[in-house]
């Protein structure tokens, strides 16, 4: 059978093509099955920390005569805070929480009925906000954000009002002062999906002053008080480094924002001030994550040092920053004066008909 | 040169060495030896003169200055992963006494401490960025009047294999600098190869030596990078400039031009002067974008880490549709027989793309397939006149524009503060919206602009519009003036180009002067 007919040929290729395909998969299947186990797991957790910065310690606490000073300035005496209790970190369970906004803290300071008005550290001190009266907060509370909130602050506001509201009980002092100094809070959009950033239309002492009230209504429990950071021996390399691995996610890693799902967005990160950004890592406004025992308070003041000055203030030292946008703006540049500005040129030059 | 007398006086001397004196000696001594004087047909090589033919050089030349700079980065570039702690009088704080690898280290400090270093880098990141776009500039007037036909599909063809090179090119060189932005590129890529079925993790194996990131990539990138892609693209290049003076240039029809002649101006001294001129220019124009418009801040993204990631990172543009595709493509795979494809990214990044640089370099024969057109061409289409292939072009490189503004969904998104799926989804539409559309969009327009002509000479016929005593208007026709007849005049027949004059009357003889310093030569 030397003559072949085109078909018979045809199905020969054909049939060598197959036979070579699975002989290929077959072996390679083998080997991926074999490679497989080695394949590179990427950490699971992006919210982590590098081990280069000072990591909670669930021992010593210090009482430096700086913070005691703070304590007295608050009417308070100091008393180092209290180290996590040992049978619950055995569990497992808030390992970290030492230093990280909460009275498990290098210091508290505890007033003369007992009350936690301030605790902290070196970092960042976090304080009790005080209304003096208390009627002052409740009246700016009524006027501003009792039509939503509800009188009780409860999240249940008087009849026929609709939109869904937060409850602010228990939310803590930091997280009603971060609302109302960013403007988001009153809301001009309650049905919005993301409240904004406005200018703000109470002072940071009325934003005190509310905080205080509310937290008269029931205790801070979720959140913490509010902080101060102190940005001197902030290490802005560590700040860029937990930056990048925390934050760029969600706000890019130059700061400017983007859009999220459904209409939300990550805002950029150019106008918050030192302590709102400690607010914001602290009491995780909106959808953005809350890091807590994760963070130590010396972490939260790198990251805060590094916003405020390097992603505040880019070094733009190549030229026009062309607005963080990354190769989307220099495209345009490129094909726009480079690309479009030569063919000008050529225009120029070269003959038109 | 050779004379039996022996000049005796100094005039005499130079009379015998001609007009030219000693250069026209040094280059006789050189053709004796070489054969010199066969350039002398480069040097009468016809340029026509459109200002389009001037795309392909602004892509030569951009070429040029990746070169030239691309030189002065390597002398301080270090093609290294392993890790190096950044000193502490760095001058960018935030990267003092990180642990970075050495390809960080030194593009940085490039940026920071070598004088000129951010210009250059600037420069290559800027011409790169143009070298690519005058590439697809270029190959867009190719495309559309025509000019790849018989005989020039080789140049067709060596052209898409150099856009194809620097593309690939300008990804390897923006994965060198080890950054938190091109790191996260490179674990794209990583994915991509991982997606094309049954070879797909050898291959990534292979390019990384081993596990993602590994330590081997960045070396293995800058060689390829600085030796290997360069040195093709410079021997492509040569061959198609070979291949254009060999073929001669193509031409617009028009006055004195035929299928047998090119007319323009000699290489020599005309267009050399020009195109010195263009070469200038072009490094003006990368240098003041380097000098002023800052592109891959990286000390502002910091060293990759494949535990770090930032959003809102794209690739460079010519990237981008590929990028876009990805975006929006819908989540499938086929998941059985104990194997996943993902084919979510192995058909946008790499079946999609190989259906486009087949359909562009096969072009040529892909047309002929359809016009049955063997005959040689000289002479190029005008677009209007060729409805098909326009439209399908303009079809083609709106959808690949479609893809590349998909790249930027989130920013799309952010900017005009619409939700994000909403762009996503408008995105998806549109990439099959767009080409369906603008293919018969611009398929009538053609026809349109052919027909334009027919309407020439018309003359509308002119009304008397009078106003009644309550305020009302009444247009009449205007009485028929005298001599018209109040007949629609008849259209001249439309010139088949511009000049309207018939080509083969007035085909000036070889060489001739078609104006001061434009000339014709026979093919
Ligand atoms: C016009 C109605 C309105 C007013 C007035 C208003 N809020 Fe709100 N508030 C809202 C809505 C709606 C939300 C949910 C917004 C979101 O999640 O983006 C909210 C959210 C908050 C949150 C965040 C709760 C959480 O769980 O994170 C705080 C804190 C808050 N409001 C405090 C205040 C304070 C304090 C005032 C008075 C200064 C105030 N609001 C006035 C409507 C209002
Ligand atoms: C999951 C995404 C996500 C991550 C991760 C994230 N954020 Fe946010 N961030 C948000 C969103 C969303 C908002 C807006 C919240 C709102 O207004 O409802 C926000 C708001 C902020 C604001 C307030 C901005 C302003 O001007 O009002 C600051 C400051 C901020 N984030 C800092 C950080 C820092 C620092 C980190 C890293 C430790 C971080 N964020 C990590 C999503 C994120």
């Amino acid at each position: 059978m030397s003559v072949r007919s085109p078909l018979t040929r045809h199905l020969r290729n054909a049939m060598l093509g197959v036979v070579a395909i699975s002989g290929l998969s077959i072996l390679s299947s083998g080997v991926i099955a074999a490679a497989a186990p080695t394949t590179t797991k990427a950490p699971t957790s992006s919210v982590t920390t590098t081990s280069n910065s000072k990591t909670p310690t669930t021992t010593s606490a210090t009482v430096t005569p700086n913070l005691a000073a703070k304590c007295a300035s608050l009417g308070a005496t100091a008393e180092p805070g209290q180290p996590i209790d040992q049978s619950i970190v055995a569990q497992g369970q808030n390992t970290s929480e030492f230093n990280a906004g909460t009275p498990y803290s290098d210091v508290k300071c505890v007033n003369s009925s007992g009350e936690i008005v301030g605790y902290g550290n070196s970092a960042i001190f976090y304080t009790l906000p005080t209304s003096n009266p208390l009627s002052v907060g409740e009246e700016l509370f009524l006027t501003y954000c009792s039509a939503c909130h509800g009188v009780k602050a409860n999240g249940v506001p008087a009849g026929g009002t609709t939109g869904i509201y937060p409850n602010l009980l228990g939310l803590g002092p930091a997280t009603i002062n971060f609302w109302i100094t960013t403007g988001r809070m009153p809301a001009v959009d309650p049905r919005g999906v993301q409240a904004q950033r406005r200018t703000p239309r109470l002072t940071d002492k009325q934003a005190n002053e509310v905080a205080a009230y509310i937290n008269s209504l029931q205790p801070a429990t979720a959140g913490p008080y509010v902080p101060n950071v102190n940005l001197r021996g902030a290490n802005v390399e560590n700040g860029q480094n937990l930056f990048a691995l925390n934050c760029a996610a969600c706000h890019t890693i130059t700061g400017g924002g983007d859009a999220l799902a459904y209409n939300t967005y990550a805002p950029t990160l150019h106008w918050a001030t030192p302590n709102q950004i400690a607010e914001a890592l602290r009491t995780g406004p909106g959808n953005m994550p809350r890091f807590t025992g994760n963070l130590t308070d010396w972490q939260v003041r790198d990251i805060v040092a590094y916003v405020s000055h390097s992603i505040q203030h880019p070094t733009n030292i190549g030229g026009v920053g062309l607005g963080g946008l990354g190769p989307v703006a220099e495209g345009f540049v490129a094909l726009a004066l480079g690309v479009g500005g030569l063919m000008l040129v050529t225009f120029w030059v070269g003959d038109r008909q | 040169m050779s004379t039996t007398t022996t000049p005796r006086t100094k005039r005499q001397a130079k009379e015998a060495a001609g007009p030219y004196g000693n250069v026209s000696r040094a280059v006789n001594e050189l053709d004796d030896r070489l054969g010199v004087a066969k350039a002398r047909t480069f040097l009468d090589k016809i340029f026509p003169d459109h200002w389009s033919f001037m795309l392909g050089e602004i892509a030569l030349y951009s070429f040029v200055i990746l070169l030239l700079t691309g030189v002065f980065l390597t002398l301080y570039f270090v093609p290294s992963q392993s890790s190096v702690r950044i000193p502490m009088d760095f001058p960018y704080a935030p990267l003092r006494g990180q642990r970075v690898s050495e390809a960080f280290y030194s593009t940085v400090n490039m940026s920071f401490n070598v004088r000129c270093g951010l210009l250059m880098r600037q420069m290559h990141h800027w011409a790169c960025d143009i070298f690519v776009g005058s590439i697809v500039v270029h190959m867009a007037r190719v495309y559309f009047t025509g000019a790849f036909r018989k005989p020039r599909e080789t140049n067709w063809l060596i052209g898409s294999t150099l856009l194809i090179l620097a593309i690939t090119n300008g990804f390897l060189g923006y994965s060198l600098p080890d950054d938190l932005v091109s790191g996260t590129g490179l674990r794209i890529a990583d994915s991509i190869m991982l997606s094309v079925p049954l070879v797909g993790s050898y291959l990534s194996f292979f390019v990384f030596g081993g596990n993602f990131p590994g330590t081997a990539v960045i070396p293995r990138f800058f060689v390829l990078h600085v030796l290997l892609i360069p040195g093709i693209i410079i021997g492509l290049v040569s061959a198609h400039l070979f291949l254009l003076v060999r073929q001669k240039h193509t031409q617009f029809p028009g006055k004195g031009r035929t299928e047998k002649n090119v007319v323009g101006t000699p290489m020599f001294p005309v267009f050399i002067a020009k195109t010195q001129g263009f070469l200038f220019i072009t490094l003006g124009v990368t240098a003041l974008l380097g000098a002023f418009a800052e592109i891959n801040p990286i000390w502002q993204f910091g060293p990759y880490d494949a535990a770090k990631i930032s959003y809102a990172v794209q690739p460079d543009w010519y990237m981008g549709f590929l990028d876009g595709l990805l975006r929006i493509f819908p989540p499938i795979e086929f998941a059985s027989f104990g194997h996943t494809i993902p084919l979510e990214v192995f058909i946008p990044a790499v079946v999609f793309p190989g259906i486009v640089f087949n359909i562009a370099m096969a072009w040529p024969w892909i047309e002929r397939k359809f016009t049955k057109d063997n005959e040689m061409h000289n002479l190029l289409d005008r677009p209007r006149d060729v409805p098909h292939r326009t439209a399908f072009g303009v079809a083609f490189f709106s959808l690949l524009a479609i893809l590349f503004i998909a790249s930027s969904t989130d920013v799309l998104a952010n900017f005009f503060h619409v939700s994000l799926n909403t762009v996503l989804w408008a995105m998806r539409i549109l990439t099959i919206l767009v080409p369906i559309v603008t293919y018969p969009v611009t398929y009538f327009l053609c026809i349109e602009m052919q027909e334009g002509g027919r309407l020439i000479g018309k003359r509308k016929t002119a009304n008397i519009v009078h106003r009644t005593t309550e305020g009302e208007y009444i247009a009449e026709p205007a009485a028929v003036r005298p001599g018209d007849g109040h007949h629609e005049l008849d259209a001249l027949p439309v010139p088949s180009f511009i000049e309207g004059i018939d080509e083969e009357l007035e085909a000036p003889h070889e060489g001739e002067l078609v104006e001061p310093g434009v000339r014709a030569v026979t093919r």
